[in-house]
C-alpha cells in the first residue's frame, strides 16, 4: 500500500533529479568528490563503477534519512487517530512486539524504497559509466552505509510518533535539526571535520546516516591529497578525470557499519519507554506536564443534553459565499496553530523590522507546522462530511483552500515583503511569489498526499539551503546575499504545477 | 418538499451502494431503518451532497440537489455518521468555523453559537478544547452543528450513538420539536428512536427501498403475524431454526420465544400484539421472499 503512495513517487523521482545533480556529466564543471594537491592539483574520479556506486550510495543514504522520515513517520499516530490503537491495547500484544512490528514494518519500507532508489545509480551508470561493472564496488558501499541509515530513521520516526508534541508538525520540523545536528554535524565534528587542510582525522564511530562516513572513506583513498570536497563542487573549467581505487572495504569497516546498526536501539528503547499504550490518561499527564497544566487538572466536566425548557431556535440570516469561507478557512489555520501562532506572528513582524535575515528565516520555518496539514485537515481529522456539506464552501476545495492559505502567509508575511519591496520592487515581489509558491505547495502537496509530512520534508531542505546562502533556493529572495526573482517566479509556477494537479485529482476523486 | 428520484450509487469497485431508490418526503420526521451495510448511510450522505449519485437524482422543494447542490446545502443541517472534530479548536470556535461556512456572521453567528451551546447544555464547556470532551458531549456537538443555519432539512445519520438512554430521549424530543415545517431524516438500526419520533418509516435493505409507511400502517401489517412461546432450553436451538425470533427472555419456567412468521408454527404458541421492531423483521422478511 505504502509503495504506491504519492509520497514514494515524489522520493524516488527526488532521487533521481538528486542524482543527476550529484553525479553529473563527467565532461562538465561540476563534481561531487575531488581533491586538490599542494602543487594545485584539482582531480575527480573517472565514472567507474566503484565512483558512481559510492556517489549514488552516499547520497540515497542521507536522503532516505532525511526524507524517509517524512515517508514512515506517523504509523503509530494513524493507530491512535482511527481508532485502531484502542483495538491493539486491548490484546495479549506487549508494547515491544507492536513497536517492533511498526520498526520492522517502516524499515522493511524504507529498504525497497531505497534498493529502489538505486536505480537513480544505475541510470548514472548506464549515462556515463566507464569501464567493466564491478558490482562488488557498487553494491557494497551502498549496503554500508544505506542499511545503518534506514534502521537508524526508522527508530527515530517511532520514538517522535510516540512523544506527545513531536508526532504531528512540530515533530516535522524537529526531525530536520535532529538530522542535520545530531546525525550529520555531530559525527562530522566528533570525526575531526573541523580539520583546515580538509582531513577527517579518524573513522567516526558512531554515525549511522554515513555522513563522516563517507568523507572518511573518500579521503583515506588518495593518501596525498591536501584539500578534499566531498560535496558538490563547480569550477571554472573541467575537473582532471583520474582513475579511482574505489573505498577499502575491510573487517573493520564492516564491524563499524554493522556496529553502527545498533545507534537505532537508542531511540527504539526510549520509544518503547515513551509509549502510552493509546492511554489517554498517561499521554494528558505527560501533556500536563509539558504544556496544558489548567486544561488538564480540570478535565471537561461530564454535562447532559439538558433542554429541559424547549428553546426556540430563532431564524438565522445565512448568506455564504466563497469570500466568507476563505476568510473562515484562513482563521482556522490561525486558530490552529495552537501557541505557534505567538513565535510566528513574533517572527513576521520582526522579519519587517530586524536587519538580517535571522527574523526572515525563523518565520519561514515556523511556517511549516501551520500550513503544512492544513489542506488535509479535513481528512487527517474526519471531519469531511462535516465541512464538505456546508454551502459557502466552494465547488473546488483545492482552489478554497490555496486561497486561504494564500492570504494567510501574504497577511502574515506582509512586514517582511514591505521590507522587501523597500530595498527594490522587484525584491518585493519576489517575496511575495516566494509567499505564495509556499502557500500553493503546501495546498497542493497536502491533498495530493492526505498529509504534510511531504510539504516539510521538501521544504525544509530548500529552506535550509536557502538560509545557508543559495540563492537558487532562495524562493522569497529573502535569505541569500544574491537573491533572483527568477527564482521566486520559478518556485511559483512549480506551485501552480501542484495545485493544478492536486485539483485534477480532485476532479477525478469527485466523478467517483 | 423532498423527493429522491431513481438513485443510485455504484462504487468504483463494483459495489452497489443504493439501487433505484425512490421516495417522497413531507414534512416531519422520517425514520429511515436498516441493518448494516443496508445503505442509509450512503443515501444520507448523497442527500447531504457529500457524495454524487452513480444514477438518478433528487429535488428539494423542485430544485436538484445534484445539479444544484447548493441549493440544498442551503438549508441543510446534517450530523454524519462517524464525524471528527478540531481537537486543538474549543466547542465554541468550531461551531463558529462551521457557522461561518453555512453563511452566518457577526452577531448573528455569536447568538447563534450561544443559543445552542445553551441547548446541547454544552455552554459550560464551550471554551475547552474539543479533544478533552467525552464522546457523549461530541455527539452533542455535532447535534448543535446541524441546527447552526435554520436548516430546512435535518439529516442526521445514528445521531444517538453514544448517547446515554437519557441523552437519546431528550435528543428525540429535541428532533420532535425541530420537526415542526421542518423534513427531518433519522437514520438508525435503533428501531425505538424511530418509534418514538417517526411519522414515516422507510425501510431500506440491500441498497433498495423496501417499504415506506407510516408505523401504523406497518404494525397493522405485522398484526396477526407475531407469536409468543414458552420451550425449554433443551429445545430452544430447535425452535429457533424453526422460526425467525424476535426476542428472547430466560425465565423460570423456561424461555420465553418471541417470533415473527406466517403462524404459530411453535407448540403452544399464541399470538401477541405486534411492536414495530416485529414489523420492521417481518418488512425484512417478505422483502427476502421471493415474490409469488
Amino acid at each position: 500500500m505504502r509503495l504506491r503512495s504519492v509520497g514514494t513517487l515524489v522520493a524516488l523521482l527526488a532521487a533521481f533529479a538528486a542524482a543527476i545533480l550529484w553525479i553529473p556529466d563527467p565532461g562538465g564543471r561540476a563534481s561531487s568528490l575531488s581533491w586538490r594537491f599542494p602543487d594545485g592539483r584539482v582531480q575527480a574520479p573517472i565514472y567507474d563503477a566503484a565512483y558512481i556506486g559510492f556517489a549514488a550510495s552516499a547520497l540515497i543514504a542521507l536522503l532516505v534519512a532525511l526524507g524517509g522520515f517524512y515517508l514512515v513517520a506517523g504509523s503509530v499516530r494513524r493507530d491512535r487517530e482511527r481508532g485502531v490503537g484502542v483495538i491493539l491495547a486491548a490484546t495479549p500484544l506487549s508494547n515491544g512486539r507492536y513497536l517492533l512490528g511498526k520498526f520492522a514494518a517502516s524499515a522493511a519500507y524504507l529498504s525497497v524504497v531505497t534498493a529502489l532508489a538505486l536505480t537513480a545509480g544505475l541510470t548514472a551508470w548506464l549515462r556515463f559509466g566507464k569501464g567493466p561493472f564491478d558490482p562488488f564496488a557498487f553494491f557494497v558501499p551502498f549496503l554500508l552505509l544505506s542499511v545503518p541509515a534506514v534502521a537508524v530513521t526508522a527508530a527515530f520516526a517511532l520514538l517522535f510518533d510516540v512523544t506527545p508534541g513531536l508526532s504531528g508538525r512540530g515533530g516535522y520540523v524537529a526531525w530536520f535539526f535532529v538530522f542535520m545536528l545530531v546525525l550529520v554535524a555531530l559525527p562530522m565534528g566528533l570525526a575531526g571535520a573541523g580539520d583546515p587542510q580538509g582531513k577527517l582525522r579518524r573513522a567516526p564511530l558512531v554515525d549511522p546516516v554515513g555522513a563522516a562516513t563517507q568523507a572518511y572513506l573518500a579521503r583515506q583513498t588518495v593518501p596525498g591529497a591536501t584539500g578534499f570536497s566531498t560535496g558538490l563542487e563547480i569550477r571554472d573549467e573541467p575537473f582532471e578525470r583520474v582513475p579511482w581505487a574505489g573505498i577499502r572495504v575491510t573487517p573493520g569497516l564492516v564491524a563499524l557499519r554493522a556496529a553502527n546498526l545498533l545507534v537505532a536501539l537508542i531511540p527504539l528503547a526510549a520509544a518503547i519507554l515513551l509509549f502510552d499504550r493509546f492511554d489517554p490518561a498517561r499521554r494528558k499527564l505527560r501533556i500536563r506536564r509539558s504544556r496544558r497544566r489548567s486544561d488538564a487538572e480540570n478535565p471537561t466536566p461530564e454535562t447532559a443534553l439538558a433542554s429541559s425548557a424547549p428553546i426556540a431556535l430563532v431564524p438565522a440570516a445565512v448568506r455564504p459565499s466563497t469570500a466568507a469561507a476563505v476568510l473562515a478557512e484562513t482563521r482556522l489555520v490561525w486558530e490552529s496553530a495552537g501557541l505557534l501562532k505567538w513565535p510566528l506572528l513574533a517572527a513576521a513582524i520582526l522579519a519587517g523590522f530586524v536587519p538580517g535575515k535571522g527574523a526572515a528565516a525563523v518565520f519561514l520555518l515556523l511556517l511549516v507546522p501551520a500550513i503544512a496539514e492544513a489542506a488535509a485537515r479535513e481528512d487527517l481529522s474526519g471531519t469531511r462530511a462535516l465541512v464538505f456539506s456546508q454551502p459557502a464552501v466552494p465547488a473546488s476545495a483545492v482552489l478554497w483552500k490555496t486561497g486561504a492559505l494564500a492570504l494567510f502567509v501574504a497577511v502574515l508575511g506582509a512586514p517582511l515583503v514591505i521590507r522587501s519591496a523597500a530595498a527594490s520592487p522587484a525584491r518585493g515581489l519576489g517575496a511575495l511569489a516566494g509567499l505564495l509558491a509556499a502557500a500553493g505547495i503546501a495546498t497542493g502537496l497536502g491533498f495530493l498526499t492526505s498529509g504534510g509530512k511531504l510539504f516539510s520534508g521538501l521544504y525544509l531542505p530548500v529552506w535550509y539551503m536557502a538560509a545557508s546562502n543559495a540563492s537558487g533556493a532562495d524562493f522569497t529572495g529573502t535569505l541569500s546575499q544574491t537573491p533572483r526573482l527568477g527564482v521566486s517566479l520559478l518556485f511559483l509556477a512549480g506551485a501552480a504545477a501542484v495545485v493544478a494537479a492536486a485539483a485534477v485529482r480532485e476532479r477525478v476523486r469527485e466523478k467517483r | 418538499m423532498l423527493e429522491i428520484r431513481s438513485i443510485g450509487k455504484r462504487y468504483p469497485d463494483g459495489t452497489v451502494g443504493l439501487e433505484d431508490f425512490t421516495l417522497q418526503v413531507g414534512e416531519g420526521v422520517l425514520g429511515l431503518l436498516g441493518g448494516n451495510g443496508a445503505g442509509k448511510t450512503t443515501l444520507m450522505s448523497l442527500l447531504a451532497t457529500v457524495t454524487r449519485p452513480t444514477s438518478g437524482t433528487f429535488l428539494w422543494e423542485g430544485r436538484d440537489g445534484v445539479a444544484d447542490p447548493l441549493a440544498v446545502r442551503r438549508v441543510l443541517g446534517y450530523l454524519p455518521q462517524d464525524f471528527g472534530v478540531y481537537e486543538k479548536l474549543t466547542a465554541r470556535e468550531f461551531l463558529a468555523y462551521l457557522g461561518r461556512l453555512k453563511g452566518l456572521s457577526g452577531a448573528d453567528l455569536s447568538r447563534r453559537v450561544h443559543q445552542l451551546l445553551e441547548l446541547t447544555n454544552l455552554h459550560g464547556a464551550a471554551d475547552r478544547r474539543l479533544g478533552g470532551f467525552s464522546g457523549g458531549m461530541r455527539q452533542r456537538v455535532g447535534i448543535a452543528q446541524a441546527l447552526l443555519g435554520d436548516p430546512k432539512l435535518v439529516i442526521v445519520d445514528e445521531p444517538t450513538v453514544g448517547l446515554d438512554p437519557e441523552e437519546r430521549v431528550r435528543f428525540r424530543n429535541l428532533l420532535s420539536e425541530i420537526a415542526q415545517g421542518r423534513v427531518v431524516i433519522l437514520s438508525t438500526h435503533i428501531v425505538s428512536d424511530v418509534e418514538a419520533v417517526a411519522s414515516s418509516i422507510a425501510v431500506i435493505r440491500k441498497g433498495r427501498l423496501v417499504r415506506h409507511a407510516s408505523p401504523e400502517e406497518l404494525l397493522r401489517g405485522a398484526a396477526g403475524r407475531v407469536f409468543s412461546a414458552v420451550v425449554s432450553s433443551e429445545k430452544l436451538p430447535e425452535a429457533q431454526r424453526a422460526v425467525h425470533v424476535s426476542n428472547l427472555m430466560r425465565r423460570a419456567d423456561g424461555v420465553h420465544v418471541r417470533f415473527v412468521g406466517r403462524g404459530a408454527s411453535l407448540p403452544g404458541a399464541r399470538e401477541v400484539e405486534p411492536s414495530l421492531e416485529d414489523a420492521y423483521l417481518l418488512t425484512n422478511l417478505d422483502a427476502d421472499r421471493p415474490a409469488a
